[in-house]
């Protein structure tokens, strides 16, 4: 079928957490907060240009929703902000915005290569949710007016995302594959191996 | 990058306020949060970033910290006071400097927009004063012990904190690694349009995610080797932080904003509205 590249065959929710999953979301966030920490001077206002957004929609599609979400948390709220001293103000929004930024293209991109699902749920509908809840969180906040905020998030995470991300989606794929570190592959090896167990 | 290892190595300084419990810091900062959500009054704003000035000064961090904010403040407040007047809900009775079918700037708008602005400034002073005065370290390792033995949540994620910022120094060198080798290379990364240089970091950005990802399956090798299981909630700490008197002082302080903004808030002098 011809719609296939929008969903994947089978949605999966959960994500088992070993020493690997730990150090790539540690690593993921290393690299995707000190990629917005470094591109802070591009400001407009509370929300910075981040040519490094894409980060966040790799890692989600690379190595799973939940080590991208956490990975995007991390970097966002306890590294960028942190250091820049935002976090008091763009904080809850922010950490969940960006957690779905990642956890959403994570779970409905049904392969790396597939350039179209990656434009649209990491580009489009991840970078939305994003906005919704950094401008929502301003806005509730009374900190700024929602429009402003939402627009400025979407003007700064679209091209990004849109993009980069896909391109070096395709990049980097079959480096991380020959690693062993492709979180689906990673899923089937260790069904393989519960298998082979009861067995 | 050398501001970041700066702002890092600033929260091992010694001084009263880098010995009070990192966790107490961290209970006293969210207290700092609650304050401008509860208080628009742009007096008692100033007072309380004008309080937290002077607590810098104390801990021995006021010339960077003076340095880093002269530099935020403006983009934060510029931003806030130029726009809030624009969404201001319009009145008759208001004082116009221009009012043009759905565009208007007032100066009721922009006393507004200024009391918006101070929220700010006082939210980011009291982040800024944390992280200078907080060993991070020592931060996510106290949050861990807490959230293990009191709340049975794994040490799993204050080590993801933790580790991340434990790395950013050697991400660094190997960003500019990456660059230098580029530069030898002849590539010239600094001429050129806005588009071109940014062109020129992409393939920066696939050695330098390699390279991350080798790391790693390092760090998860170190791992392994050092037993660490996500599942166990029974671990032991090096390094204890139990609370004294002085570190709930610290957190009384914080509280005292608080119920000062409750305070203002029954009396009807909370928000910035007794000025419009």
């Amino acid at each position: 079928m011809k719609s296939d590249w929008i969903f994947p065959k089978k949605i999966i929710w959960k994500q088992k957490f070993g020493t690997l999953e730990i150090a790539l979301t540690i690593i993921g966030a290393v690299l995707y907060g000190l990629g917005s920490f470094s591109t802070m001077s591009l400001a407009i206002g509370f929300i910075t240009l981040r040519p490094f957004a894409f980060i966040a929609v790799l890692w989600g599609v690379l190595f799973g929703p939940w080590v991208g979400g956490l990975a995007a948390l991390i970097g966002n709220t306890f590294i960028s902000d942190i250091l820049a001293g935002w976090f008091g103000i763009g904080g809850v929004g922010g950490a969940l915005g960006n957690f779905a930024m990642a956890f959403i293209p994570g779970l409905l991109v049904s392969h790396p290569l597939n350039k179209k699902a990656i434009m649209l749920w990491g580009g489009i509908v991840g970078t939305i949710i994003c906005a919704l809840f950094v401008g929502g969180w301003m806005a509730l906040m009374g900190f700024a007016p929602f429009m402003t905020l939402f627009s400025s998030v979407l003007i700064c995470d679209i091209p990004p995302n849109l993009i980069l991300a896909p391109i070096v989606s395709g990049w980097l794929f079959n480096r991380v594959q020959k690693r062993g570190l492709y979180w689906r592959d990673r899923l089937e090896a260790d069904k393989e191996e519960e298998e082979e167990e009861e067995q | 990058m050398a501001f970041v290892l700066q702002m890092l190595e600033m929260g091992k300084r010694e001084s009263w306020f880098h010995s009070v419990n990192p966790t107490a810091k961290l209970i006293w900062w969210v207290c700092m949060i609650i304050v401008p959500i509860m208080i628009t009054n742009p007096f008692a704003l100033i007072i309380m970033t004008v309080c937290i000035w002077v607590m810098a000064f104390q801990s021995g961090i006021a010339k960077q910290m003076y340095k880093f904010l002269i530099v935020t403040y403006p983009v934060m407040i510029g931003f806030i006071v130029i726009l809030w007047p624009f969404f201001y809900a319009a009145t008759p009775d208001q004082h116009y400097l221009f009012n043009w079918s759905f565009l208007h700037f007032s100066l009721e708008g922009f006393i507004y927009a200024l009391a918006m602005g101070l929220r700010i400034v006082l939210s980011l002073t009291a982040c800024t004063f944390f992280v200078m005065t907080t060993d991070l370290m020592d931060l996510a390792s106290s949050l861990g012990e807490f959230m293990q033995n009191k709340l049975h949540i794994s040490y799993m994620y204050p080590l993801m904190v933790m580790s991340s910022f434990k790395f950013l120094p050697e991400l660094g060198g190997d960003y500019f690694n990456i660059i230098e080798s580029f530069k030898s290379r002849a590539m010239d990364m600094d001429t050129g349009s806005v588009m071109e240089r940014l062109k020129k970091y992409v393939p920066v950005a696939i050695p330098l995610i390699d390279s991350m990802l080798r790391k790693a399956q390092n760090i998860a090798i170190s791992l392994e080797l050092k037993a660490f299981d996500t599942n166990n909630k029974s671990r032991t700490f090096y390094k204890h932080y139990p609370f004294t008197i002085r570190d709930l002082f610290f957190i009384f302080l914080g509280a005292v904003a608080i119920v000062v903004c409750v305070v203002l808030n029954s009396l009807n002098w909370g928000k910035v509205d007794i000025f419009l």
